[in-house]
Formats: structure tokens, C-alpha cells, sequence
């Protein structure tokens, strides 16, 4: 190779080498999005890596930022449910239900049973729906671009159903204080059910194509860890809480609508790692596939909303409403001065929380776990950001 | 229907309002003001003793109220800001929400980012909507908005530039369109 | 090409041959590669199009370019914050001509349903020029399937040189008024 030149910018290198005999290296601060193919949406996490090591991790959230808590206080307690719907833009029905909610227990509302089952149904669909969508997303972020058209197979005919009933495919507007919009159509329940016994046929296609594949269990296995009582600390909830072996579930914990008839398990995971958010996330569709088949087939006949005010005014006075959300926990904290607005509406949402843990995931992995890691937090950026 | 359901449910559950009492005992200070309201055990306290609070609410194995859930506050204009923490007993299934008032003009109050590290990001974002200082805090930045934004939106006194401009654009709009009108 | 009095380069109107213009427009349109500017719930809705049952691929347009560089077709798919327009800007200033924006759903043609928040630009077309607008919150995939096909109507009857003089004007569309240009 022959002697190298002492001019160029190499021979400080050269000095290090034969001196001390350990490469000089600097971290170097990266900068991942906000706009990126594998991050979901638009978050962007500074990075700062010595060598393939992540050394720290700072996610700068507030790109998706639109205001919700101020629009809502110059809404009325219906017009919210609109605004409401797109902040978990995966979870339309779900994100609904607690705003509902809230209403109906300060004005002491009651909502027949069919509404109740009705309401069930419609939100176990949307989990359905939502964990289709980061089963696809989770794979195409780790390079596997197949089980995308097989999840978004079953989330079409999700949203076939769910369209049947409210006209939309993923903003509903279909909740409302004291029961639903409308009652259901003629055919919504022999298609839902055919949509979620296909789904519970396929679920071990996505069990074979993803977990039994040996390289997303090297990515994933062991990979992103979580600490329950950091997560207790936190507040973190949903899939993540439970895939490090906590049994929080608020549908058990604290029921809502008409979940403590239903019969179901909720998976609880082991590790805290990638892989086991992952099987609990997978598992939840069957759990949720078990209750919608459960209401369907015990659903009552009735009414589908109260006798609601027309004009809806609440009493004064503070009310904290939260919901399993398939995220987490949903919290809507409503402040009410006696008027036709909110005066003032806390939205607790769980990606806040979920992403607020990443910092101290991050911290000691390698940067292509990061993807892996961020991947399995299954976070809604308009979640986190409001 | 086959198994029953497995409850998620300790076994130790406590309901509300004896969950109230037991914070009124151990809270001695705030004794007097402590009710439940819809199932949520809400306790007000001064700024001062709320960190100590916090501690007692954490470490006490009969409160137990490890996890944290939001940070907020509310403004009611001329008397001031109200902060909100909500903390979960997992063990007991008990909701508990604090309570303290600070005033409208120079609002500080402790950072709870010592107690709870899930304070941190709850705390930044109530500081840049609301102006209220948390002392104590390592890092409060803004974290939503934009590093030159002016202002607290979440103040009452924060008006929405749209909305002093224009109406409820729904009626109006369909008005000038049977009219012949622009449709923007 | 002429240098006029102030030193400046000219580009003249050239006639191009109509067989040419129609060959390049042609081939042009049916090698669209897009750039998904996924924001927000419209992004969604933008996977879904691409998905096997609405299938984007069988117009031609390719979903997934590794980087704006290699990108003709930027979609704009949910609310555009004051602080992400910055970063909107700047990946449409790294897209390489001839370049085209969709703007999907209502955030991102004026703000939506977001239209008095503190903290939304009220519509892309503040900070970039806008081919075609298609309404909807959000548009179904067809929606956005028929915005494509109106984009590629509009780069059929394109103008190659009056787009390379820099006079041609950017007309926008807007899908489902069925008033600005039939198909």
C-alpha cells in the first residue's frame, strides 16, 4: 500500500492508531423523520449513536399538533364526537364512546340494552380493525411486505361492515349521548359475522407468516424490553402494559357499556419485549372476535338511543370517563360550567404515555432495532399529539 | 359458555369511598377536603403540600397509587388555575384526583418529575398551553408547538383568530350557494 | 434559446410535433411514482389504495419511491401543522421536475375540520402549488384513484414547452364539481 502521505487528513488517524491503539470515535447526533418510510406517521426522534449504538434518544413529538383540547370548548356536546374521532384515527367508534359517556353519567342517561351491545360490537370491529392495521404496519417496517395485503384483506371487510352501518370507512360520527345514530340495517349481522369468522380462520396465517419466521423473532425476541414498574410510572396501558405482564385491562378492571357479560380472556404477556406486544396484539383479535360473536349472538331487541334532550346542557361539575381504547386508556376529563360547551375537556390519550417511555427503551439498542422498537409502541402520532 | 371470566380484578379491591377515607386519614392535612364524585376519589390540596402528598399516595403499601395519569390543569380566568393529577391504584382499583389552585397571575406549583417520571412530558405540555411554572422540572421546553409560537392556548384569554373572523361556516356557506355565491 | 439585452436566457416557445408531445405526456402519465406524504387518517386511507382490493398499481402509479429524488408525484395525505410546513416545503423543493401535488382530504385542502385551530396551516396550497384537490374526510380510495386519473388527464393535455418557459399557469382541479374540464 506504501507509506501514506503526513498532508492528508488521515495521518492524525495514523497517530491514534499507533499510539494508543483504539479507534477515536465521536457520537454522532441523528436525526430519524418527521417524515420517514418506516416511523408511523410524523414523529421524529433525535438520535444521538456512537457507532451502531443508540446512546440517547429524544423524541420530538408535535408535528401532528391541531389543537383538540381548545376546538372542543367551542363545540357542543355533540359536534365533539366528530373532532374527537380523528385523534386516534385508527379507533373511530372507540375514541367516541367515552365522550358519550361522559354525558350520559352527568345527566344520568339511560341507554337501552340493545344500544349497549350495539355499541360493543361496533367498538370490538374497530379494535379488529386497528390491530389488522399494525400487524400489516409492524411487518412492512421489519421488510416483510406480504402480511400488509393479507391485514388490510381483513380490514376491508371490516370497514365493509362497519360502513353498512354508519356510511363511513373510518370517521363515524355514529355515537351519540344516550345510544347510537341510527339503528342497525337489515344484513349487518350476518355480514359481520362472516367478516370476523374469516378473520379468526386467517389469524393463524399471520401467527405462521410473522412469529414463526426465524428472523422477526431474532429482531424481536428480547428487543426493546420494558420495565413494568417504569411503565406503571408512566402510565402506560393497552397491548404494551400487558405484554409486560400486567393484567390492566379496563374492560375487566372497571367495566363499561356491557362488558362484564361478555366471556372473554384477556392475553396477558411475559416479557416486555417486541415479540410479546406483538402475540398479545395478535391475540386480542381473537378475544375481540369472541365478544363480537357473543353479542351478535345475544344482541336484545330495542331501542337504539334514550329519550336525550334536544338541547344538551350539563349540570356544573368535573368528570373523569375512560375507556380501553385499543392503544390504552382513553380519559376524557369533562369540565362542565353548566352550558351547551365544555369549558374545559382534558383528552388523556395512551400514546402520550406509551411514547413517553421510548426515551429509556432506546437507550443501548442498535439502531436498526429502533425500528423494531418503535414499531411494536403501536402508536397513532394524532394520538400522541392531539 | 365455557370457562368463566377470569377477573382482572384484585382481590383487594376497595371501593370508593372507603378509599376516601383512607386518604383523608393518612392525608391529615387535606382531611376536610376530601369527596368522592362519580367513583373517583378527588382530594384538594394547597401547592405546598403536594409533593409530600404525591410521596404518601406513591409509597404507602395501603394507597398504593403507582400509576400515573395525567397532568392537567383548568383555567377559570379571574380566580386562577387549577391543576389536576390523576393517580390509579392498580391494587385497590381506585381513581384519585388532586386538586390545587394556584393563582392567575404568576402560577408556580413543584414539578412532580422526582415522584413520577411520567410528570415530565404532562408538565411540559401544561406549562406551554397554560403558563404555569413547574419548579423543579430538568427540561421545560415547549413540546408541541413550534419554538417562536406566542402565547398559552389553552387560556381562556387566547382567542382563536378564525373564529373572530368568521361564523360557524355551515350556514352561511349554504346561504351564499343557493344565492349563486362563491362556494369558499 | 436566446440571450436577451440583460443578459438573461430566453427559452422560446418551440411547436413541438403533436406525435412527440403526445408520446412523452403519454408515457409521463403512466409511470407516475408517488411520494406518499402520509400525514394523518388520510394516510390510511392512501395505504388502502394501494392495497390489493383498490390497487393504485394497475394506473400505473407506483406507491413506495425510496426518496422525494426519485418521486414525480407528491400526495399530501392529512393536516398540515404549522410546524411539519417546514419540513412539507422542503421535501417539495427535493422532488425533481416535472413535479405534481395531490391534495388529499379536506385538512389539506383548507384546513378542514380543523379550520380555526391555532396551529394548522389552513390548506398546503399556502405553502406549495396544487395540481388536484380531492375532497373528502377522508376520501375513499376510489376518491383518490379518480383524483389520479384527473391528474393524468391533465398531464395528457399538458403543454411541454409553455411548462419549461415557466408562463404556464397552474390551473388546479377539483374533483367532484364536474365543472373545471371534462375527462
Amino acid at each position: 500500500m506504501g507509506t501514506v502521505p503526513d498532508d492528508l487528513t488521515r495521518a492524525p488517524i495514523k497517530a491514534r492508531l499507533s499510539g494508543a491503539g483504539v479507534l477515536h470515535t465521536e457520537e454522532m447526533v441523528l436525526n430519524v423523520g418527521p417524515q420517514h418510510p418506516a416511523t408511523h406517521g410524523v414523529l421524529r426522534v433525535l438520535v444521538s449513536v456512537d457507532g451502531e449504538r443508540i446512546v440517547e434518544a429524544e423524541p420530538v413529538i408535535g408535528y401532528m399538533h391541531r389543537g383538540h383540547e381548545k376546538l372542543v370548548e367551542q363545540r357542543d356536546f355533540r359536534q365533539i364526537t366528530n373532532l374527537l374521532s380523528r385523534m386516534d384515527w385508527l379507533s373511530g367508534i372507540n375514541n367516541e364512546i367515552p365522550a358519550s359517556m361522559a354525558v350520559e353519567r352527568m345527566l344520568e342517561l339511560e341507554v337501552p340494552r340493545r344500544a349497549q351491545y350495539l355499541r360493543v360490537i361496533l367498538a370490538e370491529l374497530n379494535r379488529i380493525a386497528n390491530h389488522l392495521m399494525f400487524t400489516g404496519s409492524f411487518g412492512l417496517e421489519l421488510g416483510a411486505t406480504t402480511p400488509v395485503m393479507y391485514a388490510f384483506r381483513e380490514r376491508e371487510l371490516i370497514q365493509e361492515a362497519l360502513e353498512l352501518v354508519t356510511g363511513g370507512r373510518m370517521h363515524f360520527g355514529f355515537i351519540r349521548p344516550g345510544g347510537l345514530k341510527e339503528d342497525i340495517p337489515r344484513g349487518f349481522v350476518e355480514l359481520a359475522r362472516r367478516g370476523v369468522r374469516q378473520l379468526v380462520q386467517k389469524i393463524p396465517d399471520y401467527e405462521n407468516l410473522l412469529m414463526g419466521n426465524e428472523i422477526f423473532k431474532q429482531r424481536t425476541v428480547g428487543v426493546g424490553v420494558l420495565d413494568p414498574a417504569l411503565a406503571l410510572d408512566h402510565g402506560v396501558s393497552g397491548p404494551i402494559l400487558r405484554a409486560c405482564g400486567i393484567p390492566h385491562d379496563i374492560r375487566k378492571v372497571d367495566p363499561y357499556l356491557v362488558y362484564d357479560e361478555f366471556d372473554f380472556e384477556v392475553p396477558v404477556g411475559q416479557q416486555g419485549d417486541s415479540f410479546d406486544r406483538f402475540w398479545v396484539l395478535i391475540q386480542e383479535m381473537r378475544t375481540s372476535a369472541r365478544i363480537v360473536e357473543q353479542a351478535l349472538d345475544g344482541l336484545p331487541a330495542g331501542s337504539h338511543i334514550g329519550a336525550v334532550p334536544k338541547r344538551l346542557t350539563l349540570p356544573e361539575g368535573q368528570i373523569y370517563c375512560h375507556a380501553e381504547n385499543p392503544l390504552g386508556e382513553l380519559g376524557y376529563y369533562l369540565v362542565s360550567d353548566g352550558g351547551a360547551r365544555p369549558y374545559r375537556m382534558k383528552i388523556r390519550t395512551p400514546s402520550f404515555s406509551n411514547i413517553s417511555v421510548a426515551a429509556h427503551m432506546l437507550r443501548g439498542a442498535f439502531v436498526p432495532d429502533m425500528i423494531a422498537i418503535l414499531g411494536s409502541m403501536f402508536f397513532v402520532v394524532g394520538d400522541i399529539d392531539r | 359458555m365455557g370457562t368463566p371470566p377470569r377477573s382482572l380484578r384484585s382481590l383487594e379491591r376497595v371501593d370508593p369511598e372507603e378509599f376516601s377515607r383512607r386518604v383523608a386519614l393518612k392525608l391529615e392535612g387535606a382531611a376536610g377536603h376530601v369527596d368522592v364524585r362519580f367513583g373517583a376519589v378527588h382530594v384538594t390540596l394547597p401547592a405546598g403540600d403536594l409533593l409530600a402528598a404525591a410521596r404518601l399516595l406513591q409509597g404507602d403499601p395501603e394507597l398504593d397509587c403507582a400509576y400515573f395519569t395525567f397532568l392537567s390543569a383548568i383555567d377559570w380566568e379571574a380566580e386562577g388555575f387549577e391543576v389536576l393529577v390523576s393517580l390509579y391504584s392498580l391494587t385497590y382499583g381506585a381513581t384519585v384526583i388532586a386538586h390545587v389552585r394556584l393563582p392567575a397571575e404568576d402560577p408556580v406549583m413543584p414539578s412532580l418529575t422526582g415522584v413520577y417520571g411520567g410528570a415530565n412530558w404532562h408538565e411540559r405540555e401544561c406549562a406551554e398551553m397554560f403558563g404555569i411554572l413547574f419548579e423543579g422540572h430538568p427540561n421545560l421546553v415547549k413540546l408541541y408547538l413550534p419554538e417562536d409560537f406566542e402565547g398559552y392556548p389553552l387560556r381562556k384569554s387566547f382567542r382563536l383568530a378564525s373564529r373572530r373572523f368568521k361564523s360557524w361556516p355551515g350556514a352561511k356557506d349554504e346561504e351564499e350557494a343557493q344565492a349563486g355565491g362563491p362556494l369558499r | 434559446m436566446t440571450v436577451d439585452g440583460d443578459g438573461r436566457q430566453r427559452v422560446h416557445r418551440v411547436r413541438l410535433p403533436k406525435p412527440v408531445s403526445f408520446l412523452l405526456n403519454w408515457s409521463r402519465k403512466y409511470s407516475l411514482w408517488m411520494f406518499q406524504f402520509g400525514l394523518a387518517c388520510c394516510s390510511i386511507e392512501f395505504i388502502a389504495s394501494a392495497m390489493p382490493k383498490h390497487d393504485i398499481m394497475r394506473l400505473g402509479v407506483i406507491p413506495f419511491p425510496a426518496s422525494p429524488r426519485q418521486a414525480d408525484l407528491m400526495v399530501v395525505a392529512g393536516t398540515v401543522t404549522d410546524k411539519m410546513a417546514p419540513a412539507v416545503k422542503r421535501v417539495y423543493e427535493q422532488m425533481p421536475e416535472p413535479k405534481y401535488v395531490i391534495s388529499m382530504g379536506s385538512c389539506s385542502n383548507c384546513g378542514g375540520p380543523y379550520w380555526d385551530s391555532y396551529c394548522v396551516t389552513k390548506g398546503v396550497d399556502q405553502i406549495i402549488p396544487v395540481d388536484v384537490y380531492v375532497p373528502g374526510c377522508p376520501p375513499r380510495p376510489e376518491g383518490l384513484l379518480y383524483g389520479i386519473v384527473r391528474l393524468q388527464n391533465k398531464i395528457q393535455n399538458e403543454d411541454i414547452p409553455e411548462r419549461w418557459s415557466g408562463h404556464a399557469a397552474k390551473i388546479p382541479q377539483i374533483i367532484g364539481t364536474g365543472r373545471s374540464g371534462g375527462i
